[in-house]
């Protein structure tokens, strides 16, 4: 199991007036080459979840374990049976060595990853995180290549400025930028916030081709219909807890949880249960886009596939 | 994370409810105070402990971390140690007591109270600055500046550009200091280490902050401009205020005592008073 959070607790700002809880009691385990998507609404704890998954935060209390590396913050408990802030606080200030090693194995992708861009090149930019991991120049470069190539950038861009090109553009060099370093989780906060159609389209099938190569993902989005069409598990977050820890054919089946906590089913989805509804049997699990439900209408019809 | 220096905190505090330009006054109040001179080093230091009682309180009613203020001056113990180090070796006066002796060299009783005196001088104002702006939000502390500026604008000087440049430039601290937490972090996923590293590391990691922070300030204020044009912001017209200050009986009394702390200043500052010689404690000779 390469990443296993343990009774996490986080709040911002701890002890002043504005301190705000964020993660309460979170116990989750991401299996090796898993696709997991963590939904909920703006606020609910998604991005702070997912800087515990490489220390850029660390847990007020909890635990917190990537492959052999263990983030542990015991609650420190006084003879009197109060907590001990001191003693956590201290437990906060040691040095933590291991942090680098586990940065190189989760790599994250934050909403607007183009805001990390700084090298006066394309090819030096993204081959900043291998050189920081401790490549030599050159196979800091091959490796930029090679992730510059994922992300269908041609050698054209190589040695443009990467302030220069589109918006699009400066995202594939940034995400780029984390696949040269080659993490073995990759990790999205809402990815493709601001891309167009198109896009969208080609950066899930860059994270689908990832996670076929044996990359694991865990993908924060408010977009459903990618969460039917690629993921295996679904994990929804509200007011900083877990509600629920699934599949996306069963999260979309869930009429009750659904219309309490406000989550749309895909259309397509939703088009397939009332075919269902009026005695057409299709088989729910089979559907994950338009292609696949037209190929389940077509089998019940007797149709060619 | 523990309070930042300066930085405002909301609290419920009479501190927090004060008009800002009460709390402007008063600062600068205590500011010449502490910059008069009272005669004697022995009675300057008088004054500034005083002033040092009045500020912990201060501290205390508004909420102000004193610790935070004190863990602020590890940053100038260098500076502390260079002025102790030149005042002893280059005395400005070579008359009165001697403290001690160093292999012969004297070390006398003036250079070390002066050192002292220069300390203190720098904590008071650093305190003082730090309790003014935890208490008062910026955009207050504007709005009083504009509000003591005043009399430039008879003489066609157009102070209210100065404040609304100035409002935007402190509205725009906490964005920026926002984005440069999202850089960090990004940055610190792609393997920078701020903390460690060889010097050159170090540089280069400052580097990947700075451009991204500043691509993205010149980003925003280009934004803003755009957002204030489009809502018709118009620099030479009258400006009304959005929000407008209530004048409590707290004010009243604080503006009086400030008055009356600065009227004794004043005179104390003028007719020198030797508490020491008056209560016969005989001191080292500084001249
Ligand atoms: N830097 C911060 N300082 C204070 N509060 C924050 C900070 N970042 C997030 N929060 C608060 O923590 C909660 C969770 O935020 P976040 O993890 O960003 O949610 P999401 O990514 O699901 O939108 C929100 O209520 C947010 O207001
Ligand atoms: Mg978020």
């Amino acid at each position: 199991m390469p990443i296993q959070l343990n009774q996490v607790y986080y709040t911002y700002n701890l002890n002043r007036p504005d301190s705000k809880r964020a993660l309460e009691d979170i116990s989750l385990t991401f299996d090796d080459h898993c696709f997991t998507a963590l939904i909920g609404k703006t606020g609910s704890g998604k991005s702070t979840l997912i800087q515990h998954l490489n220390a850029l935060l660390l847990p007020d209390s909890g635990r917190v374990q990537i492959n052999e590396h263990v983030l542990d913050f015991p609650v420190q408990v006084k003879k009197n049976g109060k907590v001990n802030y001191r003693k956590m606080k201290k437990l906060h200030k040691k040095k933590l060595p291991q942090v680098k090693e586990i940065r190189k194995t989760v790599g994250i992708v934050f909403q607007f990853p183009e805001y990390q861009i700084f090298e006066e090149t394309v090819l030096k930019d993204v081959s900043f995180g291998p050189k920081n991991f401790g490549c030599t120049e050159e196979e800091a470069i091959e490796k930029a290549k090679k992730a510059l190539t994922m992300v269908h950038l041609d050698e054209s861009f190589y040695e443009r400025s990467p302030f220069e090109l589109s918006g699009g553009e400066k995202r594939r060099v940034a995400i780029a930028g984390i696949l040269a370093m080659e993490p073995d989780i990759l990790v999205l906060d809402e990815p493709t916030v601001g891309l167009d159609v198109r896009g969208q389209r080609e950066f899930f099938h860059l994270i689908q081709d990832l996670y076929d190569q044996g990359k694991s993902i865990i993908l924060a989005t408010h977009q459903m219909d990618v969460v039917l069409r690629t993921c295996s598990r679904v994990i929804v977050l509200d007011q900083g807890k877990v509600v629920l820890d699934s599949t996306p054919l069963k999260l979309f089946q869930d009429k009750e949880f659904l219309s309490s906590s406000s989550i749309e089913p895909p259309i397509v989805f939703s088009f397939a249960m009332s075919l269902i509804e009026r005695g057409m049997p299709i088989r729910l699990e089979n559907i994950r886009s338009t292609s696949t439900l037209a190929e389940e209408i077509a089998r019940v019809k007797g149709g060619k596939q | 994370m523990n309070t930042k220096l300066g930085k405002y905190t909301s609290f419920n505090t009479l501190l927090h409810h004060m008009d800002a330009r009460v709390k402007l006054i008063t600062m600068i109040i205590f500011m010449v105070s502490v910059f008069l001179d009272y005669g004697t080093t022995y009675m300057n230091l008088v004054v500034d402990l005083f002033l040092f009682l009045i500020l912990v309180i201060l501290c205390i009613i508004g909420k102000v971390s004193v610790g935070t203020i004190f863990r602020a001056l590890k940053a100038i113990w260098l500076m502390i140690f260079i002025i102790l180090i030149i005042n002893v070796f280059f005395p400005a006066t070579k008359t009165g007591d001697i403290a001690f002796s160093i292999n012969d060299f004297p070390v006398y009783w003036s250079s070390i109270m002066n050192v002292i005196f220069i300390f203190a001088r720098l904590v008071l104002v650093l305190m003082m600055t730090n309790i003014f702006t935890c208490v008062t939000k910026p955009l207050e502390l504007t709005n009083a500046l504009e509000f003591l500026l005043f009399p430039l604008s008879l003489i066609r000087i157009p102070i209210h550009k100065f404040a609304m440049a100035l409002s935007l430039a402190l509205r725009f601290v906490p964005t920026l200091q926002e984005e440069a937490d999202r850089i960090i972090k990004a940055q610190a996923s792609r393997g920078v280490d701020y903390k460690q590293g060889k010097i050159k590391d170090k540089v280069k990691s400052i580097v990947s902050l700075i451009i991204p922070l500043f691509v993205s300030a010149f980003t925003s204020s280009g934004q803003l401009a755009d957002a204030m044009e489009a809502r018709g912001y118009d620099p030479n017209a009258k400006r009304t205020k959005y929000k407008t200050t209530h004048w409590s009986i707290v004010d009243t009394i604080s503006l009086f005592l400030a008055a009356s702390f600065l009227t004794g200043a004043i005179l104390l500052a003028i007719f020198p008073y030797d508490l020491f010689s008056a209560l016969q404690i005989t001191l080292p000779k500084l001249k």
